[in-house]
């Protein structure tokens, strides 16, 4: 029976977890193919979490990858998590007018309504939004 | 000073890109000289907040003003446009082009006016064009594909909307061209949309309610922040005012004549 703030520290320890495996691979990654890779969203059904119940899924989209970049998660990521998670995730890339970066998302929804957290990588620090209701 | 009039009647054909381009409108200019020499400069440039050609084939997309330089948002494609290149949208792939919210694209009790040309190949296909449009609680406006047709939505009033819906067919692999136009001095929103097979005109009264203002990125091709697009955007241009009939029609015809912002002495 999950209140909102356990999904979401549950989240943010995947985060972290999420956010150790990616940062130097993203660094690779950039220094060879000159732009960040992106991930696709890594669940096919976001986690839906109620107050009676914690719905936890596995990853089911990890071999998924955009039509122009060939690695998808497990290409970059050999090691992430696989085993059921509170929230999903997707890696957004951008190139702005100060430079590239990206930004890991984490999504869960709570009783109906979608929440989301972005932790920006780059130079434009709007992208860091908190634990937000993007209803 | 020296009143020129003249009318001018183009017909252009199809180029050979397996995109069908609609024919010039029957247009008259009333086009004055000024004195003291000089060239004019056009009135579509008058409360012009940004202008953006496309032609990039990656990365930032410029803004022909210089000030609203648009983020590509997971690698946004090119392919040829209604002039030049043009922003290839996928959906799979999650792009859109975006710029952080400013005073240049807040239209909160604001008239204003958001053009552009599309390219779909699915007729009944739900696209984000333009939008300014986070959460159902940061809103103020979006132009989409949807039902077939290009819905102009304004929010208002922090939970009513003003709809406009021409019930227009989209046509598949036919450059159109959309005119979307909130004019509260009138209290009216309009649509305009044309192509090849079709034009249509649809006004809505705008009733005298608070335009909900909003802190949300300025969007191409994606609506809200979870529909994405499949879809060809090109030549968009917003302005904080509402363009006449006679300029949206200039404006269609300089981008079917190849006549680029700032349309320099052209009215």
């Amino acid at each position: 029976m999950p209140t909102l703030t356990q999904v979401q520290t549950e989240s943010n320890t995947l985060i972290t977890t999420v956010q150790n495996l990616m940062t130097a691979r993203q660094s690779n990654f950039l220094a060879n193919r000159l732009t960040y890779w992106q991930g696709l969203p890594t669940h096919s059904a976001i986690p839906s979490h109620t107050t009676s119940t914690w719905n936890r899924l596995a990853p089911d989209r990890l071999n998924t990858h955009p039509t122009d970049q060939f690695d998808d998660w497990i290409a970059v990521i050999p090691d992430m998590v696989v085993t059921p998670m509170a929230c999903a995730f997707i890696v957004n890339v951008y190139e702005g007018p100060s430079g590239k970066g990206y930004e890991l998302v984490a999504l869960f929804h709570y009783n109906g309504a979608p929440w989301e957290r972005h932790i920006n990588v780059g130079p434009d620090l709007s992208r860091n939004i908190p634990w937000t209701n993007m209803s | 000073m020296k009143r020129l009039s003249s009318i001018f009647w183009f017909l252009l054909s199809a180029f050979g890109l397996g995109a069908q381009v609609p024919e010039m409108l029957l247009l008259s200019v009333n086009q004055a000289t000024p004195s003291g020499g000089g060239t004019p400069a056009s009135s579509l440039v008058t409360n012009l907040s940004g202008y953006w050609r496309l032609d990039e084939v990656s990365g930032n997309r410029a803004d022909a003003l210089g000030v609203l330089t648009l983020t590509d948002n997971n690698t946004v494609g090119s392919q040829a446009g209604i002039m030049t290149n043009a922003s290839l949208f996928v959906s799979n792939n999650l792009e859109w082009l975006s710029v952080a919210d400013s005073a240049a694209t807040s239209t909160e009790n604001l008239s204003f006016t958001v053009t552009g040309w599309f390219l779909i190949g699915i007729s009944n296909v739900q696209a984000g064009i333009v939008n300014k449009h986070g959460t159902s609680n940061n809103r103020e406006f979006y132009v989409q594909l949807g039902n077939s047709r290009v819905n102009f939505v304004i929010f208002t009033n922090n939970s009513s909307t003003i709809t406009v819906a021409p019930s227009i067919r989209l046509y598949t692999n036919i450059w159109t061209f959309f005119a979307c136009v909130a004019d509260t001095t009138l209290g009216q929103a309009t649509v305009w949309t044309k192509s090849a097979q079709t034009s249509e005109w649809t006004t809505n009264a705008m009733p005298a309610k608070t335009m909900d203002g909003s802190n949300a990125d300025f969007q191409i091709g994606r609506a809200a922040a979870a529909i994405y697009s499949d879809l060809v955007i090109d030549e968009v241009g917003f302005w904080l005012r509402s363009l006449s009939t006679n300029e949206l029609i200039n404006l269609y015809n300089y981008t079917l004549s190849g006549t680029n912002y700032p349309w320099t002495g052209l009215p």
